[in-house]
């Protein structure tokens, strides 16, 4: 009995393994013979819109229901003393909370398919808003820039986007490498992003430098405006609704040992190039929010970027970081 | 001792060539071990990393630079004062760096830890909380103009207890054992800020994500830190508010002194010295580098490397060196132990003496699974294995003898298959898998031993009293739902102090059944009765003990696979009480209503996977429909996608031979685990699986020929030790049925015949808690009803 017993298990074996060698598509998954607009991912993402667990914002981004909703909408009920002042113009208590609701939402925070998904709408997040800024000093100054949104340090690169650099056609002077902010996090509303320089030497009353700033609505401390020029893309002056940019003209303050520079992120809806960058497979089109592979999108599955190497650090931890075995230099110094 | 006739004649008269045999058998693992070790890739790993900076300068240093597991490429940096001392912070925008001061002053903590001190301010976004009090279980803060009061369990808003955040039955346990003044030390929880609601342990904070910042208590107070959901480019948190020393706490710094421990990733360090320059030793979890070429050069770190550690650490800190020698001590005394047991087999032997190296075995055993990670590779096997011999050298029963020497083959085939998980990765975290199982196993042989002996002391002939089996099946039972509750109460899905008591309680639930069914077959009444004679109240205990596991499975482990588990558990226990019934027309028509109740399960599995949104469970739903429509499921079905194409890179005959590198088949999830079928596929081939599968199926069907011949060499009778035999019967059919039921659904896990389940393969898988608790008791009780059986035949 146990020879059979032993017999049938390695032959039940063997025919499954054989399946497997001889034809993995059999038992799973390779390339889906179906319309990938069945795929679990597009179908949860477009459930979730629909069912306003995920509302689009008018600056572009999409923003995502919380984690504690469900709590918060027993509160309502029961506790509503006990809920926490809302803040930001959403308010997830407003819409509709069904049982679907429910189901939709433990997807979307609880499943390894609902995880997926709200890290694409951050990376797509991360990219709908755009700041950037560059300086030059005839004096020869050099300075650290660092960046806060709402409190949150950014993160700032050098290297700007071919689109971007495109757009914004090179300004020719001794100008400073773009400081461009690499990706927004998750802060409600739409505040200034504050850029600050922390000059290497203390500057003298008075002394000149130029600014581009990529953003609406400049405001400076630690330093007079002599002049303000709105830009538009490409770099021609043009009026200010229209502008995307700025050139400040400014003059050290007495006493400053910073200049703090803010300005209001631009949609990223306004530079096609830059939003149409593969960084996530959400797309907007028309004003509506499509998953790479939806219907009418036939074909063009997304995939993602192979991850680069990164050039990027975080620029408000008052310390430079020194590359690590492929870069030449040493250790750096404090700024 | 008197032997029997038939099987144990013919072994004892060819007792010298199956000795021979047994040898050869149990040198397989060993030999496979030596090749294994032979083969090993020829790793480089950092032992000791000098990091030199003038004063003021700093340092970014990340997963390439400290060669440290699962970091961020900028993961730290290292500050040098104006005077000769260091500072770390973390960069890391989600991960932690964990600290423990060498002074002693602190646990290990996160370096983004702050702890709270009375008369300090910290502010979360815009709301600023000042700490009016703290000591251990109390915390006073102010902030939003109200008073907050935490004592580690639960949150006072202006002196109103707030309502549980889940009014569930969970909640329920700990407020009533709260109120009964149980000590809920364990219970405690982090204070979590952020969300919308203000709730026992959450305070809610307008346009703060739930869980970016927590309160955790300590032993000397409370502390903030960053939570799950704490972010360096998310919700600003300043710590210090207020004053001149306020900083974020995304950017607080510790000052590293001598002898204090960090773990960066998985990879723990240690501060040597501090001048002239920064030393750190790498403690265990390194990267690796193959020494075929020689490693980058990383500016500002010079890494001193050296060769993997087989038997003695010559690395600066190595571990405890009293373990070694007693390890030394230990491995030969167990060997001449076992050449002592072999030559002969004497019952004279001191038993006392075997207690005391049995315990010693056992110490030495647990004590390398708790450092396991710092251990020298093959320690815990050294002593592993000469366990395994002395027990096949121990015992007497041919039954016995077959069945520890197909433990021996798959329990060295598994270890076998975790040293190479360990030492085919580039990351020597792995190797901890392998350790620990053998470290485990050589307790648990050397705790047997140790229990033998004790019981030929106490009660050197006979069998177990039926009071003594009672009382103790009634211990055991409120033994096993104690721990489910600890569980429930302090622990978590993963288990509790480091142990899973789910595992101990389907053997606890196995035993009870099984004494049930044998009390049943004890009383006069076979057939339906309500006579007063039919013990029902008896059975009340395993009924309560099933209905707890269900309970515990679907309401607090939210898993349906251990409900199937029981499901084929109860299938064939009901299947061993039909076939040995006295009653013909019950037998049979039992046999055949269970026959039809199979073949309906059987297709209601093939419903589910043509329609798995019938399935009426809510909970791991995702599994199901991807089982039955992967290619619609990328993310949920991920796991197996990339076990099917680790398997089918192996092939027939599997990579190992050719490739000392694991390989692609790493980045399987959990494959130290629930997916080690793949890992050995993968590596071995599936010729190695088909025999593995060949000797998994001997396994169980020894079992089950034991549990018979428990059945027929005592009987079912009213009398005591014959009754025993029943006993013995369906615990052992019960813990087989387990046992096979696990590598069913371990197999079709790997192979995607069944839907994924969490449960591991016995005897293969790395599961400290299944193989102590759950498959090495059935093994010796098997052993030990044979031996017995050997010892005083009826």
């Amino acid at each position: 009995m146990m020879v059979v017993f032993a017999a049938a298990s390695i032959g039940l074996l063997q025919w499954r393994l054989a399946a497997i060698y001889a034809r993995p598509t059999a038992v799973a998954l390779a390339a889906p013979a179906s319309p990938p607009s069945r795929q679990e991912d597009a179908k949860l993402f477009a459930r979730a819109l629909a069912a306003g667990l995920l509302r689009p914002e008018t600056d572009g981004r999409i923003m995502v229901a919380p984690a504690d909703l469900p709590l918060r909408q027993t509160y309502a009920r029961e506790h509503p003393e006990l809920l926490a002042p809302h803040s930001g113009a959403v308010d997830w208590l407003a819409g509709a909370w069904n049982e679907d609701s429910q189901r939709l939402h433990r997807m979307l925070h609880f499943s390894a398919t609902g995880r997926y998904v709200r890290q694409q709408v951050e990376d797509f997040n991360a990219h709908q808003l755009l700041a950037a800024i560059r300086w030059r000093s005839d004096s020869g100054l050099t300075g650290r820039w660092r960046a806060n949104w709402g409190g949150a340090a950014l993160a700032l690169a050098v290297t700007l986007p071919p689109s971007i650099d495109r757009f914004l056609a090179e300004t020719p002077g001794n100008w400073q490498p773009w400081q461009w902010v690499t990706r927004w996090p998750a802060v409600e509303g739409r505040p200034p992003v504050r850029f600050r320089l922390t000059p290497a030497r203390p500057v003298q009353t008075g002394e000149p430098l130029e600014l581009l700033l990529v953003g609406a609505a400049p405001a400076v401390e630690g330093a007079t405006v002599v002049a303000s020029e709105p830009l538009c893309a490409g770099g021609s002056s043009c009026a200010e609704p229209e502008a995307v940019a700025h050139r400040l003209t400014l003059e050290w303050r007495a006493g400053a040992s910073e200049l703090t520079v803010s300005g209001l992120p631009l949609p990223a809806m306004a530079f096609p190039e830059f939003s149409a960058q593969e960084v996530s497979p959400i797309r907007r089109e028309g004003g509506r929010l499509l998953w790479r592979g939806e219907p009418g999108e036939a074909g063009v599955l997304w995939r993602p970027r192979p991850v680069g190497p990164l050039s990027v650090w975080p620029a408000d931890s008052a310390v430079e970081a020194v590359p690590p075995a492929d870069r030449s230099g040493s250790a750096g110094e404090r700024a | 001792m008197s032997g029997h006739p038939g099987v144990g004649d013919g072994f004892r008269k060819s007792g010298l060539a199956v000795r021979w045999w047994l040898l050869a058998l149990w040198s397989l693992p060993v030999l496979g071990v030596v090749w294994t070790v032979s083969q090993a890739p020829a790793w480089l790993e950092p032992r000791l990393l000098t990091v030199e900076l003038a004063p003021g300068q700093s340092l970014v240093l990340g997963r390439d630079t400290l060669w440290a597991s699962q970091a961020d490429r900028e993961h730290i940096v290292l500050r040098r004062d104006a005077g000769t001392g260091w500072r770390l912070a973390n960069l890391s925008s989600a991960k932690q760096v964990w600290w423990r001061s060498g002074s002693g002053r602190y646990d290990t903590r996160p370096v983004r830890s702050w702890p709270l001190a009375a008369g300090a301010a910290f502010a979360v976004g815009t709301e600023t909380f000042a700490v009016l009090g703290t000591e251990p279980g109390r915390l006073i803060l102010q902030g939003g103009g109200l008073r907050w009061d935490y004592d580690g369990l639960d949150l006072r808003r202006g002196g109103r207890l707030l309502p549980p955040c889940h009014l569930d039955w969970r909640t329920r346990w700990r407020a009533r054992l709260e109120k009964l003044g149980l000590p809920l030390v364990l219970a405690r929880r982090p204070l979590r800020l952020g969300g919308g609601v203000y709730c026992a342990d959450r305070l809610g904070l307008a346009g703060v994500p739930l869980d970016s910042v927590v309160i955790e208590p300590t032993p000397t107070g409370f502390a903030l830190g960053s939570g799950a959901a704490g972010r360096r480019d998310g919700t600003p948190v300043t710590v210090a508010a207020g004053t001149p020393e306020a900083e974020s706490l995304w950017e607080r710094s510790i000052s590293l002194g001598v002898g204090d421990r960090l773990t960066v990733g998985r990879t723990q360090y240690a501060v040597l010295q501090t001048a002239p320059a920064l030393e750190l030793a790498v403690v265990a979890g390194a990267r690796r580098w193959l020494a075929d070429s020689p490693p980058p050069v990383t500016s500002g770190v010079r890494v001193e490397w050296g060769r993997l550690t087989w038997l003695w650490s010559s690395g600066p800190v190595a571990p405890a060196g009293w373990l070694g020698l007693l390890l030394a001590a230990l491995a030969p005394g167990s060997l001449w132990w076992a050449a002592r047991e072999w030559g002969r087999r004497s019952r004279a032997g001191n038993r006392r003496l075997r207690i005391a190296l049995g315990l010693a075995l056992a110490g030495a055993c647990l004590e390398m699974h708790w450092n396991v990670a710092t251990v020298p590779l093959l320690w815990p096997y050294l002593l592993a294995w000469p366990v395994l011999l002395v027990w096949l050298g121990a015992v007497r029963s041919p039954w016995s003898v077959g069945l520890l020497a197909v433990v021996t083959l798959l329990l060295g085939g598994g270890l076998l298959a975790l040293l190479q998980l360990g030492i085919g990765s580039g990351e020597a975290g792995w190797q901890r898998y392998g350790g620990s199982g053998a470290a485990l196993a050589g307790a648990f042989g050397g705790l047997a031993w140790v229990g033998q002996s004790g019981w030929q002391l106490v009660r050197p002939a006979g069998w177990p009293g039926e009071r003594r089996l009672w009382w103790g099946l009634r211990l055991l039972g409120a033994g096993s739902l104690a721990l489910l509750a600890a569980q429930v109460v302090a622990g978590d899905e993963g288990g509790w102090a480091g142990f899973q008591p789910f595992e101990s309680t389907k053997l606890v639930l196995a035993a009870a059944a099984a004494h049930a069914l044998a009390l049943r077959g004890q009383s006069p009444l076979h057939g339906w009765s309500y006579d007063a004679a039919a013990p029902w109240l008896r059975y009340l205990g395993p009924f309560i003990l099933l209905v707890v596991a269900c309970g515990f499975a679907l309401l607090f482990l939210h898993d349906f696979s251990p409900l199937v588990l029981l499901l084929c558990w109860g299938v064939a226990l009901a299947w061993a009480y039909l076939r040995a019934h006295p009653l013909p027309w019950w037998r049979w028509s039992g046999l055949l209503l269970l026959g039809a109740l199979i073949l309906l399960l059987a297709v209601g599995l093939r419903g589910l996977h043509d329609r798995p949104d019938a399935l009426p469970l809510d909970f791991q739903a995702d599994r199901i429909r991807a089982w039955a429509a992967p290619e619609f499921y990328p993310h949920a079905g991920y796991q197996l996608r990339r076990a099917l194409e680790a398997i089918r890179a192996g092939g027939w005959r599997g990579t190992v031979w050719r490739e000392a590198i694991n390989g692609r088949v790493m980045a399987v999830p959990v494959v130290e685990s629930d997916f080690a079928p793949t890992f050995f596929l993968s590596r071995y081939g599936g010729l190695a699986g088909l025999v593995l599968v060949g000797i998994q199926a001997v396994f169980i069907g020894l079992l089950l020929m034991i549990a018979n011949r428990a059945l027929r060499r005592l009987g079912t009778g009213r009398s005591w030790p014959a009754a025993l035999g029943g006993f013995f019967y369906f615990t052992l059919y019960g813990g087989a049925a387990l046992l096979a039921a696990h590598f069913l659904m371990s197999w079709g896990t790997n192979l995607g015949f069944l839907p994924v389940m969490g449960q591991p393969m016995p005897l293969l898988s790395a599961a400290g808690s299944h193989l102590v608790l759950f498959v090495l008791p059935i093994v010796a009780l098997a052993v030990a009803i044979e031996e017995r059986s050997h010892d005083d035949p009826l």
